[in-house]
């Protein structure tokens, strides 16, 4: 299924304007329809498999609400999803190493392939967090079972996310859906924002990056730290760019999805970054994982903080895939967070003597170097990879690859800035950004032709750059 | 809902004369400023030529061979090379001539490199492919796309003046641009076998004998790393329907001993004005063109 070819993006378009012809009560079951159209096109087993996970949670979340003081179906149901996890995308990791330990030739991992649990990681957490919701009375269960199956399936946040949250998502299926011109074109804008900095911009940073993790041995330690400053900028612009595709084509649909990204290099430290990178899965991790733990164990004060700060960040890394070096990328995430809780009195006093502007400046800039340098973990394809990459990195051998950089990706050296300053607009100067808004979006007709005017330049970069199909980083998991 | 199906229609006519407007102004541009472009009409507009020599090939030979030269050494000639040019390209660009020109060349030269070259391509340059006859124009001839490297190359003119500064005289790309080689030669050896197969060479050999022109084939020198431990030759290739071509390694690492590799490259194996002009003396001078003119007479 190719989400960035022009055909089905404009079949999902046709279809999320047909919607608004359908009666009010067949609304959910169309998008039921589409969703279920959508997994059968990945693969068939897929959609049976879905369909039988949202059954099976749906199930239980109806029995915990029963009788909520009993905590067996809870186990149970979280047991459950934990298991299918494991099973389905842990296994190679967890699982089969212990059967070869026995010297045994079973391989659990088989099931993956028989399965293709494609979204797995997605829609597992947003069943697990529907079941917590009910345990914990913060939300009564779905008493329907097609609305259920979509907060699952909804093919456009499916793939890589946003991660819902069932007391988002549900309410919306309940209210009219209703059809309003202003959220289709702000749907319209998000996707084309989207396949923009998908094609013009992941695409193009996608080889180099790629071939960093292909074999570390043709690089000089100057190529890597170029390599590695980029890096950031390569997720950033690959998932956000999913994430704009994926609100966007829900609000077509008449259904917000939650934000995922805030601006997250304008961060002054790894706390606020993880609050405005992939912001669902951090506040899910926070909301479920880290609140549960402090607060169960919260007779133990203080260490109940810094275990479950390191049991959710450990969590967090290994959510990303079944590896040591996704283990390490979430012991870095912990350590820094660690760093910033413990130290914060002692930073505040040597950094109150700076400047406002410097402080703040220099907090993002070492907050980038931080993530650049853990997201070595992030791409590698094991820890050993990664080590040998921060070795040859830290060599800082050789001459930098300025030659290539300046010639080959040129007009990144354009889009990627303009970008950075309208976000930095937005964050730092939001008088200015008002402002620029109010012209952007002024209902006169010179402001509709230089809207336009941009919208047919992106789609004409679109084109010429070629509209061709790369995964998402994030589709991965 | 109306009101969306309005403004949806607005911005399609308004998103295509953006486009109509944007590739028209593009097209016009690089029509006038793109050294194929003005190098293809003007093939395609000679008035009455007499050239007795036509060198076909890539951009290694755009760059490589100095048509300028051999002119000026008696021998009237041009390069018709463009840059990413195909030997299919090469063979059209040939038949095209033969029939728009009653004034046939005695010579061709079909300058390639067995290393670096794919000889089955069935590609066909973007600027011939545009202006040749019979091509049926669709969404993949839409200039801003398909041209977009003559944009980048647009941009590196008013950006580098190495670029500005290059010229072309008889279809001669001449670059003033000076990028030693700093590869390390290799034991290669050359594929005779790959010319021997190549669908288009044949093509081509079997053109020239229908009219009666000498093919000569030319394995056109690279940097270190792409020459070969071969001997010059020449060697015979012979073709179906009687038709032969000689074929000169002139990327084997004895030949190319003449190439200073810290002055004549101008980079990825594209001679600059310098190396063109001692290469192209050589050539002379291992083909004895002059006298298989003069036999030819």
């Amino acid at each position: 299924m190719d989400i960035l070819s022009p055909t089905f993006v404009l079949v999902t378009i046709t279809a999320a304007f047909i919607l608004n012809f359908i009666a009010l009560k067949y609304r959910v079951l169309y998008l039921v329809l589409l969703s279920s159209v959508f997994l059968s096109l990945i693969d068939l087993k897929l959609l049976v498999y879905v369909l039988a996970y949202s059954g099976i949670n749906f199930y239980w979340g109806k029995r915990i609400a029963q009788d909520r003081k009993n905590a067996t179906f809870y186990r149970i149901a979280i047991a459950f999803n934990l298991l299918q996890l494991v099973l389905l995308h842990y296994a190679d990791f967890i699982i089969d190493p212990v059967f070869e330990w026995f010297n045994s030739s079973v391989r659990v991992s088989l099931l993956s392939e028989l399965l293709v649990p494609i979204g797995i990681s997605y829609f597992t957490l947003q069943g697990i967090g529907y079941i917590i919701n009910v345990k914990m009375g913060w939300e009564k269960p779905e008493k329907r079972f097609d609305h259920f199956f979509l907060y699952i399936s909804f093919f456009p946040k499916f793939l890589a996310g946003p991660i819902e949250r069932s007391k988002h998502f549900l309410p919306q299926l309940k209210g009219k859906m209703q059809f309003t011109e202003s959220n289709f074109i702000n749907g319209l804008r998000l996707i084309l924002y989207g396949l923009f900095k998908k094609i013009a911009i992941a695409n193009e940073l996608a080889p180099y990056v790629m071939d960093s993790f292909r074999n570390v041995e043709e690089f000089n330690g100057a190529s890597l730290l170029v390599m590695t400053l980029i890096l950031p900028l390569y997720l950033y612009f690959d998932f956000s760019a999913y994430t704009d595709m994926a609100i966007g084509l829900a609000r077509c649909f008449n259904i917000e999805l939650l934000d995922n990204f805030k601006r997250p290099f304008f961060s002054e430290n790894m706390t606020v970054f993880w609050r405005r990178f992939h912001i669902t899965l951090g506040s899910w991790f926070n909301e479920y994982v880290f609140r549960q733990f402090s607060f169960k164990f919260r007779k133990w004060g203080t260490y109940a903080t810094v275990y479950g700060v390191f049991i959710t960040w450990i969590l967090f890394g290994v959510w990303h895939g079944a590896g040591w070096n996704f283990f390490a990328l979430g012991v870095l995430q912990a350590v820094a967070i660690y760093y910033e809780f413990f130290t914060k009195k002692w930073r505040y006093r040597i950094y109150s003597h700076w400047p406002n502007s410097l402080r703040i400046w220099f907090g993002r800039v070492v907050t980038y170097l931080f993530y650049s340098v853990s997201l070595v973990f992030f791409f590698a394809p094991n820890l050993k990879y990664a080590f040998d990459y921060l070795a040859k990195l830290l060599s800082f051998s050789g001459e930098l690859p300025l030659d290539a950089l300046s010639t080959k990706p040129i007009f990144l050296l354009i889009y990627v800035p303009v970008i950075f300053l309208l976000e930095l607009l937005e964050n730092d100067y939001p008088d200015y950004n008002a402002k620029l808004r109010n012209v952007w979006y002024a209902k006169t007709k010179k402001s509709r032709i230089l809207r336009w005017g941009i919208y047919s330049t992106l789609i004409t970069i679109m084109f010429i750059q070629g509209l061709k199909s790369e995964q998402f980083v994030y589709a991965n998991f | 809902m109306k009101s969306l199906v309005r403004r949806a229609v607005s911005f399609v006519i308004y998103f295509l004369l953006f486009s109509i407007l944007i590739n028209g102004i593009f097209l016009l541009v690089i029509f006038n400023t793109d050294w194929d472009f003005v190098k293809r009409i003007k093939s395609l507009r000679f008035d009455q030529p007499s050239y007795e020599v036509l060198v076909l090939g890539s951009s290694l030979c755009e760059y490589g061979i100095d048509t300028e030269l051999m002119s000026s050494k008696g021998i009237p000639s041009f390069n018709l090379s463009l840059v990413g040019s195909s030997i299919k390209t090469n063979y059209i660009q040939l038949r095209e001539y033969l029939h728009n020109y009653q004034s046939q060349p005695k010579v061709v030269i079909l300058a390639v490199n067995a290393y670096l070259e794919a000889f089955h391509q069935e590609g066909i340059q973007p600027v011939v492919e545009f202006t040749m006859q019979g091509h049926r124009y669709g969404i993949k001839d839409v200039p801003v796309s398909k041209f977009g490297w003559a944009g980048m190359e647009l941009l590196k003119k008013a950006l580098f003046s190495d670029y500005r500064k290059m010229s072309m005289t008889s279809g001669h790309k001449k670059s003033i641009r000076i990028e030693p080689d700093e590869t390390q030669h290799q034991a290669l050896q050359l594929d005779i076998k790959k010319y021997r197969d190549a669908k288009w060479i044949q093509k081509t050999a079997n053109l020239c004998h229908d009219y009666q022109i000498k093919l000569i084939l030319i394995e056109i020198p690279g940097v270190q790393n792409t020459q070969n431990q071969c001997e010059v030759g020449p060697f015979i290739l012979e073709f179906e329907n009687g038709s032969s071509a000689k074929l000169y390694n002139f990327n084997s690492r004895s030949f190319c001993e003449f190439i200073d590799p810290d002055r004549d490259w101008s980079g990825l194996s594209h001679f600059n004005k310098y190396g063109a002009v001692k290469f192209t003396y050589r050539l002379l001078n291992e083909i004895q063109l002059r006298n298989q003119l003069s036999s030819m007479d």
